[in-house]
């Protein structure tokens, strides 16, 4: 384990995400593709192939009709392009000689190109739908018995459905990517350690700590008090609703690392409730000076770095009295 | 009587386990103290279950009771249950380094607490308290 906040979240989108995806054996297993379906799809892409520029005259007639059409293919360069792309993608499929990871690759590529030009699961579908009703007849001659088409239908089902199954795949892992990159940006914004004054830092906390946050906290602070070299840490945890037994230990755990560093922690905003749970929970906070306010607080950082407040006319400012 | 149910896999469930039992308590007229303590609760099961078990669940229901409101909070869990219950409702027994003080925490804080465990099976956290209301609701 590190202490670098990156790393920490780094491992925990690779536990969440299962790392790289469906693979080309898993895939297989699942969809139950035997080399006998990869044969039957071969035997129906003689007669397919050849009719891939009619496939793409029909595919986009429907897509004209669709209302992505104008989101999406405005420029003729780009639609030729994708155009082109595409019935080599169906290339690939009627002709597969076996389902590798590079096969794999290549699906999964389509699947994120989609994912990140914002198009639909739903859009997507209805044109993987589409194809496969395209393929299926409008492109068959009808020169296969009546069985063998049979078998040839469940054998070009599987593998478009295994398409989409990657698809889908990689459009769950681009989504939940992208509600960590949110998080963790968010996380980034929440650890502003800022400097009150020479030799004081503080760190306002606002939401609910968790051992990640935590360690970012931990980090920050502890690179802030190597940089300014400060003598006192003031967290203030007015903005935390909850503090539980595993919060209570990271809080000690940075105040303690502090002090190794020479920097004295101050805990301000301690509500109380919080102070009430945190009594009755039994956490022992002994070693660590608390004050209820952050004003308490820098009043106690100010003593503790020899600073005295006067008001212009010499009067000692700030006290209570 | 109001209740909730969430899912639990891992510690990034924590933090919403906890957002969404402080929603539900707020729609309720228990005092700022206990509202604390049940949400402190909640944290400290959910955290349990993130730590230890593969998925668990936390029930959360309150609801008015003679004087006052009861709340329930249930946490169960499927994991590795615990091997000495003795122990583990301890201050300071810890089988992982922390502080060691969240069952016992929990039943300092509650009127009831019951736990029962399977090792190999899972665990069930069952803890009640009959909370005070704010000022001036009834």
């Amino acid at each position: 384990m590190t202490n670098s906040g990156l790393q920490v979240r780094t491992t925990r989108q690779d536990t969440r995400g299962g790392s790289q995806g469906v693979d080309a054996a898993e895939l297989i297993r699942r969809l139950e593709i035997t080399p006998e379906d990869l044969r039957l799809v071969r035997s129906y892409g003689k007669i397919v192939v050849p009719q891939i520029a009619a496939y793409n005259t029909l595919f986009y007639q429907w897509m004209e009709r669709q209302p992505e059409w104008s989101i999406f293919f405005s420029d003729a360069v780009r639609l030729t392009h994708v155009q082109q792309r595409q019935m080599q993608h169906w290339q690939d499929l009627f002709e597969v000689e076996q389902i590798d990871e590079a096969y794999v690759a290549r699906r999964v590529r389509i699947g994120e190109i989609h994912a990140r030009i914002g198009l639909s699961l739903m859009a997507y579908f209805a044109g993987i739908d589409h194809s496969m009703r395209i393929f299926k007849h409008e492109l068959y001659d009808g020169s296969l018995s009546i069985d063998d088409y049979t078998h040839v239908s469940v054998a070009v089902s599987k593998l478009i459905h295994a398409d989409a199954t990657l698809v889908l795949d990689a459009y769950t892992r681009a989504t939940s990517q992208k509600i960590a990159d949110q998080a963790s940006a968010l996380l980034e914004m929440s650890t502003p350690v800022t400097a009150l004054w020479d030799d004081i830092l503080m760190l306002p906390v606002v939401g609910i700590i968790d051992s990640n946050r935590a360690q970012d906290i931990m980090s920050a602070v502890l690179r802030s008090v190597a940089e300014t070299r400060a003598r006192i840490f003031i967290m203030d945890i007015s903005g935390v609703p909850v503090v539980d037994t595993a919060v209570a230990n990271h809080i000690i755990k940075i105040t303690r690392a502090t002090r190794l560093m020479g920097c004295q922690s101050v805990l301000s905003g301690v509500s109380p409730v919080i102070a009430q749970t945190m009594v009755e929970l039994g956490v022992d906070v002994g070693g660590i000076l608390t004050k209820a306010t952050l004003r308490d607080a820098l009043a106690a950082a100010y003593e503790a770095v020899g600073i005295r407040l006067v008001t212009a006319d010499g009067r000692a400012a700030g006290s209570r009295s | 009587m109001v209740s909730l149910e969430l899912d639990v896999r891992e510690e990034g469930d924590v933090p919403l386990v906890v957002m969404r039992v402080r929603r539900l308590l707020a729609t309720t007229p228990l005092s700022d103290e206990d509202q604390g303590r049940i949400g402190t609760v909640c944290s400290e099961l959910a955290q349990n279950i993130a730590k230890y078990a593969k998925y668990g669940t936390i029930r959360v229901e309150a609801g008015p009771a003679a004087g006052g409101w009861n709340v329930r909070v249930q946490a169960s869990d499927v994991g590795p249950g615990i091997a000495d219950l003795d122990a583990a409702l301890r201050d300071h027994f810890s089988s992982s380094g922390s502080l060691g003080l969240g069952l016992p925490g929990i039943g300092r804080m509650m009127t009831s607490l019951e736990v029962s465990s399977e090792v190999g099976v899972g665990t069930r956290v069952l803890t009640e308290r009959l909370c005070t209301l704010r000022a001036g609701s009834r």
